[in-house]
């Protein structure tokens, strides 16, 4: 038996936009409520009111009036869908404000229907969305049981056909949404007035009565097993976005929202096993741009704690700007899970992953003040390595260079030549030498003779002369 | 006694007073009593070695280096604690380095160069931070940080003692020989002598003691560097333009 929880979001269209809670406000399409707050509802409004009515029953400057963003609302359904799957991959939207999770097979995994409820309650009343739940075996019984019970729990051990005789028929026009009305006016004007007197009813007089299609939808309604059409596939991006419902004033009040985002991210990168290694902040205001930055990590992986502390100080580098009053997470790509490999007899198990000192300092730094040195393979010591932003660099085989400089000066430094004796911080003593050097002929061509040299206190030096300009040149310090 | 002076007394870094007989106060371990754990990292250098009370140097005191300006020069007395410290796979940090390590050097003496971090911070801020942050992280083996010649408070540089006592990251700090007249929270401190010799202007546990030589042939696996080699011919191709000074 298949155990389906119907969750429909009646003011989402209200709460998928930032608003004021403690001011009336209102959804309208076409000029007609579709969804106000309980200070509207408080104030007389109600839904399908035209805006005219509702400006005179709320006389308030604080009325928040918004023309219903679709696009919007299905962002914030999108958002729900990936919650949705750390609980079950078996999800579907439903209607245009519903969604549908079938949870009978990963109870046991939740630790039982009443902790899974319990969750799912906490998460919402947390994000700020209002549902209503229903639990029925086939999503249609859901829906309408969602309607009309109060608790979901309390019915879901009963027989289904029990829990359904009561509910009037009324509701199924609500819930069909304009479908069937011929069938169910013909049925009302025959006697019927709830599901349950429908159900009793031979199935030849109401197949006669309202047609094969409206009979087989009966059939649906007290079905015990449903599936859904195929499984609910994750995005390869991830968009969550909170609304403070009020204008924050300085960085530390952005934390708890980060949290909660990176939380959200967590829950769903690990279930979709996929991890960012780069995410992107925004900052957002009601009118006007958005303030977007981004956070990277050299290694991908999902472990909140460590993106908070990465953006945090990221944040730290920058100054808060005017009217933000909503936070936005933002993972445009995902990188598949690795395996993470453990060493089982190293002493490495109270460490923190390599990458994470590197990221940390790149946060507050910038991702240019901390490198690492890579090989080369060419002949002018300048060109023999370079910089690299990669922690990982390719090694290669490089032998019989131990008398080389520890340190390379970035600019060759000039020696003076005076009475034919090298002075650099005092006069120069050749060790050995020459080496001769020559590279880089396709640009500008090399040709170096290299020497040890010893400085006057002693420090062996490592110097060249230049073969066309006969000019000399110290370029690092012998260890 | 008050809490939080017990604490202080109690902990391995703080040292304490002898009484009359010279005997350090209380039984437990301290910064200066002969207890010590082994904490030590040899220095590859057998005289070195021996001049250190520790043995070696010391794992979670923290080292001071006083040089001049060019503190530079005085890398060749960590080469062998670099190679020695690439077994451990953990980053070798360069923070605010007055140049850029030569690689091939570096590669062909046996220092992993994968491991080596350069961090280059912006103000001292930025130094001090991020040399505590690799400190605290348990990802680095060694952190050399480049103070430079800057004034910097007990209390800072306290932050980075404790940060270096609290794992096994080696903490080598340059500052300038300025310095050497303020007291230093570090348990060594170093002055670099001339080419190859170092001096241990103060240690914990331990006396002073100066013109260390520090023999090349020992960080090269007894082979002397060619220049060291008595009568080496100097071969000039040009030979006439040279006179090298004796």
């Amino acid at each position: 038996m298949s155990l389906w929880l119907c969750l429909h979001f009646p003011r989402i269209p209200l709460e998928c936009l930032s608003h004021r809670q403690e001011h009336p406000a209102i959804v309208i399409e076409r000029q007609r409520v579709t969804v106000a707050n309980d200070v509207a509802l408080a104030a007389g409004v109600k839904p399908e009111q035209s805006s005219a009515t509702v400006r005179a029953l709320v006389d308030s400057p604080d009325l928040q009036i918004f023309e219903r963003n679709h696009a919007q609302e299905a962002r914030a359904l999108a958002q729900l869908e990936c919650w949705a799957y750390s609980i079950t991959p078996t999800l579907e939207r439903w209607q245009e404000t519903g969604l549908q999770l079938e949870i009978g097979r990963c109870l046991k995994l939740h630790g039982g229907l009443e902790k899974l409820l319990g969750d799912v309650q906490a998460y919402l009343l947390q994000r700020g969305f209002t549902a209503k739940a229903g639990l029925a075996p086939n999503r249609l019984a859901a829906e309408l049981l969602g309607y009309w019970e109060d608790d979901p729990l309390m019915g879901v051990y009963q027989d289904l056909r029990q829990r359904m005789t009561d509910i009037p028929l009324t509701l199924l026009h609500k819930a069909l949404g304009g479908e069937f009305s011929d069938a169910l006016a013909s049925l009302g004007k025959a006697g019927i007035g709830t599901l349950g007197e429908l159900i009793e009813m031979p199935s030849s007089a109401l197949g006669r009565r309202c047609g094969p299609t409206f009979q087989n939808w009966i059939g649906k309604v007290i079905a015990s097993h449903d599936t859904a059409a195929r499984d609910f596939q994750p995005p390869h991006h991830f968009h969550d976005r909170l609304w403070f419902g009020f204008e924050i004033r300085n960085q530390v009040e952005l934390h708890p929202a980060m949290q909660k985002l990176l939380q959200a991210l967590t829950r769903f990168s690990r279930t979709a096993q996929h991890q960012p290694s780069h995410i992107e902040w925004q900052m957002l205001r009601l009118h006007g741009n958005t303030e977007a930055f981004e956070v990277r990590s050299s290694e991908a992986h999902d472990d909140p704690e460590l993106w908070f502390e990465l953006s945090r100080l990221n944040l730290e580098q920058r100054t808060l700007g005017a009217d933000i009053e909503g936070l936005a997470l933002h993972v445009h790509q995902f990188h598949s899970r690795q395996a993470a490999v453990s060493d089982l007899f190293g002493d490495t198990h109270n460490r923190e992953p390599l990458h994470s000192l590197v990221d940390r300092l790149r946060s507050r730094l910038g991702l240019q003040a901390v490198n690492t040195i890579a090989l080369r393979e060419a002949h002018l010591p300048e060109y023999s390595q370079y910089l690299s932003q990669d922690t990982v660099s390719l090694q290669l085989p490089l032998t019989g260079q131990a008398q080389r400089p520890f340190w390379l000066f970035s600019e060759p430094h000039p020696v003076r030549l005076e009475n034919n004796v090298l002075h650099w911080n005092g006069p120069l003593v050749l060790l050995l030498g020459p080496e001769r050097l020559e590279d880089n002929w396709w640009q500008q061509p090399a040709s170096r003779d290299y020497y040890v040299a010893q400085t006057a206190a002693g420090q062996p030096i490592w110097l060249f002369q230049d073969r066309y300009s006969k000019q000399w040149y110290v370029q690092g310090i012998l260890p | 006694m008050a809490d939080p002076l017990e604490h202080i007394i109690n902990r391995s870094d703080t040292w304490r007073g002898m009484d009359t007989g010279g005997n350090v106060f209380a039984m437990r371990s301290s910064a200066n009593s002969d207890w010590h754990g082994v904490d030590a990292l040899p220095t590859g250098f057998a005289e070195l070695n021996r001049q250190i009370a520790l043995g070696g140097w010391p794992l979670r005191g923290g080292i001071e280096v006083l040089g001049n300006d060019n503190d530079a020069h005085s890398m060749g007395l960590f080469l062998p604690t670099m190679i020695a410290l690439s077994e451990q796979k953990r980053w070798q940090a360069f923070i605010a380095p007055p140049h850029i390590p030569y690689a091939p050097l570096l590669n062909a003496r046996g220092v992993a160069t994968e491991q080596i971090l350069m961090v280059h911070p912006g103000d001292r801020e930025e130094r001090l931070w991020a040399t505590e942050q690799a400190l605290r992280s348990t990802t680095c083996s060694v952190v050399f940080s480049w103070l430079g010649t800057g004034e910097y408070r007990y209390a800072e540089l306290r932050k980075l003692q404790l940060a270096a006592a609290e794992n096994d990251t080696l903490a080598i700090l340059f500052r300038s020989g300025n310095a050497v007249g303020q007291h230093t929270p570090f348990s060594l401190r170093l002055g670099i002598g001339p080419h190859r010799t170092v001096d241990i202007i103060k240690q914990r546990g331990g006396k002073p003691s100066s013109r260390i030589a520090l023999p090349p042939e020992e960080d090269l696996d007894n082979k002397p560097q060619p220049w060291q080699l008595p009568g080496e011919v100097i071969r000039t191709r040009t030979g006439q333009i040279l006179t090298p000074v004796a």
